[in-house]
């Protein structure tokens, strides 16, 4: 083993520490509005996620490499699982004892491991067809095993990590846009305008890419009939998640049933302005207006609360520690470690802005939590492995021998 | 890059990452950070003001403060209301009940009230129900215990009565809203009602409260107070003493009035049956009225007064002059006056004190319609007297054009008129007061609840007669009761005026009057020379043996009279109703203590023992400068007057007397004798004065008194 000069990172802890500081804020706030338990269960959760973090951070990397199909097989395996013997109101845990984890969260860092090992490799070339689809079948069995849950918001965390994945690794943008178009068009099918829009992207980008007239026609024919089915799906789809759906379209619709969270949330967040109402001061917060705020709504505390100038400020660190872990993808030297720090920040990139978007109006309600913020033991996990694992790959990026 | 071969067991990718990838990987997670950020601006900086609306609209709710109902005190400023705390009233809201049955079944058992009625209240559309108002603190407390989801418990102040019936018909009562809907509580609804205020308070989602001082709150304005011209005191014994003599003589109904004649302030007004004001649905409507304003009756020869005055005024008979008698038969038109006494002939005099009927109407005889008329509007009968009170009549008196031949006399002794018990009140009254009628005075003085003052004064409504008739009015008045026909309204050491009256009852239904029945009073007021009070009493159908006002009324008017002598002038003596269960001794002589200021002490001693009154001197000097009882200090024989001594003229000084709580008249009248200048602010009782009593002053030295107009203590 050839000797390494170690650089030890210490932006992403310091980051995750005040993101930490922040969400454990925002939950002791909301603990106060109904159930002050929830803060000390949280703070248990901080304390094992710091753990587990410095574990994952002096996890050698060759270790984790040659563990990883056992950690997919086991990844699989318990969404396998979950489908049987879930248990929760939603039927997405596992109870293990006192404790129970929800599968589709450790499955994020599973897939993202196990796609990291295989587009590390030299021979893996995508711009093989064969490749893109063992790809495909890698990361989208966990996909369609938890969408089956069903869990829509996590399993659209999948494809997009995926993505940005393979894109990083030299998958043509062409090959990108033709594999997600038919996902984006069925998820955009509710809103004619984001369709039209959509659409008229895909126009542009093919003729600009001057593909084949033939390949044009077929990818035309598959989004043609994503695009229909999906008023087929949408009626498939769970009726909360469809009552979801509609109160993002709509919120004002129905303001005390479905739209209720989203209006409130607005609600909460705009009435906090530009310094905030002060801690413990927010009446939307203190009042209990928001039901489960302390998990995905969590970020309404800080934008009430807060203001303007603590939400902004949250983001800022967030963005701030997604672009140093890209940044260190460009300097690291392993594929893998680079190929995992880039499916990290992916995975905060997406969370977050689902997760802001969704709690100021602008996306869906889709039950992404966020990440270091919301309530939730399993979500904790993995984000803490998550960035450990970025911190511990970051810090032996210059090997040499 | 493919070195670490070792540690990594595939090979590496082989091309560089393109600076075009990255580059579009960072610019769109700047765009998409931006956008974030944009989304948080327009929330949170441009849309503020809607967000926080409603917000607000949500979280906040704006809760009356009810003010405190204002206070209503009697003259001495006891306070004849009280606002109750901590009664609930119990409402539902019935789509928020979860379990109906066992609802209304707790309900129904915390409340005592049958859980069928319970219920059906529950079972309506309505969203919010009343199962019960003003329910005592501890059911409320117990309703709340309960803590069944839809049932909420309002707290609110009761108004409460604590001398129950006694002046009921005066105070009258509120609704379940805390509102005035009868007497005082009605009429003066504006000044006792206060304002409420309000606050904001924070609601969470599920509806509670949470209190911030941050928030804007505005206190209520408080009921302002009224003060009443009645004295508790006297209003109790009154209307024991009615209810007592209704008792006693077997009848229907009765009604007392008395007054300061001197100022007209009404001191009781009370009639029977009485009602609680703490309970106005358990007695009949009618006994809420208070019949002394609202209700007429024919007065008979208490009206005597009336044609008296008159033919005294205008000197029109001698009043040694005799008179026939038409052997107790007189035939007037087409109709016959009787005496129910007979007697053959009679002097003017003799005439009011026997109560003569013939020849109170041959006197009449002897004024015209108009003059007749005139006097008997100018004793205030046939119109409203103007009492600040709810319904108010003003009686019946026939005009002169529908007068018949027999009218003059058959109004001259009170038949063919009809007057409110308070009319004839204050017609005494201005008998009494040397020839003013009065308007009455019930509420002396109000504060309104921003704090403005009105205070209310006797008002003059006219002269009626000259006080030289007035004189003789009630020197006649005084025959009449020790030398005539009201010899039970005597009481012992104190010369009473008054009158008697047996007035037949007019048939409702026929011409005529019912055999029978009859209405008997007594209208009298004393000491007969300085009138203090007067009280009429009205017993309307008597059933017992006696039937004549001087033995019906008369003894009721004596008993107020003597209690209110050991009652009222600030001596809390109070006595029970045993008292009159038992025959007893009339009480001890009743003596007004004399003055004797500035006279020497020798002068005193000896204007006291005359008076039955013993001295206690004070003090060095040789003239009495204060008088512990005032003049006119009820007193009872053998009583001591405690004295003070100092220094009158000595040389060019003398010394200051004590005024303060004197009349102005006789404060004023006393630095006059002493020889000291007088400076008056304000009317009616020396409040302060300066120099103070004692000093020693020059003589012709100016003194300021300052006076209020008495109208009981206003705390």
């Amino acid at each position: 083993m050839n000797a390494l000069i170690r650089q030890d990172e210490w932006y992403i802890p310091i980051l995750t520490l005040i993101l930490l500081a922040m969400g454990l804020t925002a939950v002791y706030s909301a603990s106060m509005g109904t159930d002050s338990s929830l803060f000390t269960r949280q703070l248990i959760y901080v304390g094992v996620g710091i753990v587990l973090f410095a574990v994952a951070a002096f996890l050698p990397e060759r270790l984790l490499f040659a563990f990883t199909f056992i950690i997919y097989g086991v990844v699989l395996l318990m969404l396998v699982v979950v489908l049987f013997i879930g248990t929760g109101p939603t039927g997405r845990w596992i109870g293990v004892g006192a404790f129970h984890i929800q599968p589709s969260e450790l499955a994020k860092l599973g897939i993202i491991i196990a796609v990291a090992n295989l587009l590390s490799d030299k021979r893996f070339d995508l711009s093989q067809w064969k490749y893109v689809i063992l790809l495909a079948v890698v990361s989208g069995l966990p996909f369609v095993l938890i969408l089956l849950e069903p869990d829509l918001g996590t399993s659209l965390v999948i494809p997009v990590i995926v993505g940005v994945m393979a894109y990083w690794a030299g998958l043509p943008l062409l090959v990108l846009v033709i594999v997600s178009s038919p996902l984006a068009v069925m998820l955009a099918s509710t809103n004619p305008y984001t369709l039209t829009v959509i659409i008229g992207l895909l126009i542009l980008f093919a003729y600009w890419s001057g593909i084949r007239i033939s390949l044009a026609v077929v990818w035309g024919i598959i989004v043609g009939a994503a695009g229909s089915l999906a008023p087929v799906m949408l009626n498939k789809l769970q009726p909360y998640q469809r009552a979801r759906l509609t109160a993002f379209l709509d919120p004002e619709a129905d303001p005390l049933g479905a739209g209720y969270q989203l209006i409130q949330s607005k609600v909460a967040i705009g009435s906090g302005r530009f310094w905030g109402k002060g801690l413990l001061e927010g009446s939307q917060t203190q009042g209990g207006f928001l039901p489960e705020q302390h998990t995905d709504f969590i970020f309404s505390v800080i934008g009430e609360e807060l203001g303007f100038v603590g939400a902004a400020i949250g983001v800022i660190l967030f963005w701030v520690l997604i672009v140093r872990m890209l940044w260190l993808a460009r300097r690291v030297e392993s594929p893998f470690a680079r190929l995992i720090l880039v499916g990290v920040a992916t995975m905060f990139a997406f969370q977050v802005l689902v997760n802001i978007g969704m709690v100021t109006g602008i996306m869906p309600v889709t039950g992404l939590p966020l990440p270091l913020f919301s309530y939730g033991g399993s979500s904790m996990m993995t984000s803490m492995i998550a960035l450990g694992l970025a911190t511990g790959l970051a810090s032996r990026r210059r090997g040499h021998g | 890059m493919s070195r670490n071969t070792d540690r990594s067991p595939k090979a590496p990718m082989g091309a560089p990452i393109q600076s075009a990838r990255l580059l579009l990987v960072f610019a769109v997670l700047v765009l998409l950070a931006a956008a974030t950020v944009f989304r948080l601006v327009s929330i949170q900086v441009v849309q503020h003001a809607d967000y926080r609306d409603r917000a607000n609209q949500q979280y906040t709710d704006t809760r009356e403060l009810p003010p405190d109902r204002g206070v209503i005190l009697d003259r001495r400023g006891r306070a004849l209301v009280e606002n109750l705390e901590n009664y609930g009233s119990i409402g539902v809201r019935p789509s928020k009940v979860v379990d109906k049955s066992m609802t209304a079944q707790r309900l129904a058992d915390a409340l005592s009230l049958r859980t069928r009625d319970v219920s059906n209240r529950l079972k309506g559309d309505a969203p919010f129900v009343w199962v019960a108002r003003q329910v005592p603190p501890d059911v409320a407390n117990r309703v709340d215990g309960m803590d069944l989801p839809g049932v909420e418990v309002v707290r609110e102040t009761k108004r409460s009565y604590p001398y129950g019936r006694t002046a009921g018909q005066v105070l009258g009562h509120v609704n379940v809203d805390n509102r005035g809907a009868a007497g005082v509580e009605q009429l003066r609804e504006d000044v006792l009602a206060g304002r409420p205020g309000w606050e904001v308070v924070q609601m969470d989602a599920h509806g509670r409260p949470r209190y911030d001082n941050m928030f804007p709150r505005e206190e209520p304005v408080h009921g302002g107070r009224v003060t009443l011209a009645i004295d508790i005191d006297a209003q109790t014994i009154a209307e024991e003493e009615l209810a007592f003599g209704i008792e006693e003589n077997e009848a229907v109904s009765g009604m007392v009035v008395i007054t300061r004649p001197m100022t007209g302030e009404i001191l009781a007004i009370a009639s029977w049956p009485n009602y609680d004001p703490n309970d106005p649905g358990a007695s009949p409507f009618e006994a809420q009225k208070n019949r002394s304003i609202t209700d007429v009756y024919e007065p008979g020869s208490t009206f005597k007064i009336v044609p008296y005055s008159a033919i005294i005024e205008r000197d029109l008979i001698d009043l040694e002059k005799i008179i026939d008698l038409e052997e107790g038969r007189w035939r007037v038109a087409d109709r016959v006056i009787r005496d129910s006494h007979r007697y053959d002939s009679l002097t003017v005099r003799q005439g009011f004190a026997k109560s003569s009927n013939i020849l109170t109407g041959k006197l009449a005889e002897n004024l015209s319609k108009a003059e007749f008329y005139t006097v008997m509007r100018d004793f205030g009968f046939g119109q409203e007297t103007g009492i600040d009170f709810i319904g108010e009549v003003g009686g019946i008196l026939p005009e002169t054009r529908h007068w018949s031949g027999v009218s003059q006399a058959n109004m001259a002794i009170g038949q063919g008129v009809a007057v409110t018990p308070l009319q004839l009140a204050m017609a005494y009254g201005a008998i009494a007061n040397n020839g003013w009628l009065l308007r009455p005075l019930l509420i002396t003085s109000e504060v309104s609840p921003d704090g403005e003052v009105v205070r209310n004064s006797p008002v003059r409504v006219r002269r009626v007669i000259q006080p030289s008739t007035a004189r003789i009015m009630r020197k006649l008045m005084v025959e009449a009761v020790e030398d005539g026909t009201g010899g039970q309204a005597m009481i012992a050491g104190i010369s009473v005026a008054g009158k008697t009256g047996t007035a037949q009852k007019p048939d409702p239904e026929n011409r005529g009057y019912m055999p029978g029945r009859y209405v008997s009073s007594f209208c009298g007021f004393l000491p007969a020379e300085n009138p203090e009070w007067l009280a009429l009493v009205v017993i309307d159908d008597p059933q017992g043996r006696r039937y004549y006002g001087g033995s019906v009324a008369g003894p009721v008017f004596r008993r107020i009279m003597e209690r209110l002598l050991v009652t009222l002038p600030y001596n809390e003596i109070r006595y029970a109703r045993e008292d009159y269960e038992n025959p007893r001794e009339l009480p001890v002589r009743n003596v007004l203590a004399p003055a004797v200021l500035a006279l020497t002490a020798d002068e005193a001693v000896d204007v006291l023992r005359h008076a039955g009154l013993e001295a206690r001197i004070e003090g060095d000097g040789d003239v009495v400068i204060a008088q512990k009882q005032p003049v006119g200090t009820l007193l009872h024989a053998g009583d001591s007057v405690e004295l003070t001594l100092g220094c009158a003229a000595m040389g060019d000084t003398l010394c200051v007397p004590e005024l303060r709580e004197k009349s102005l008249r006789a404060a004023l009248a006393e630095l006059t004798r002493c020889g000291l200048q007088p400076q008056v602010t304000g009317s009616g009782i020396v409040v302060g004065q300066n120099p103070g009593p004692g000093v020693e002053v020059p003589a012709g030295t100016r003194v300021t008194l300052v006076a209020q107009p008495y109208l009981g203590a206003v705390r």
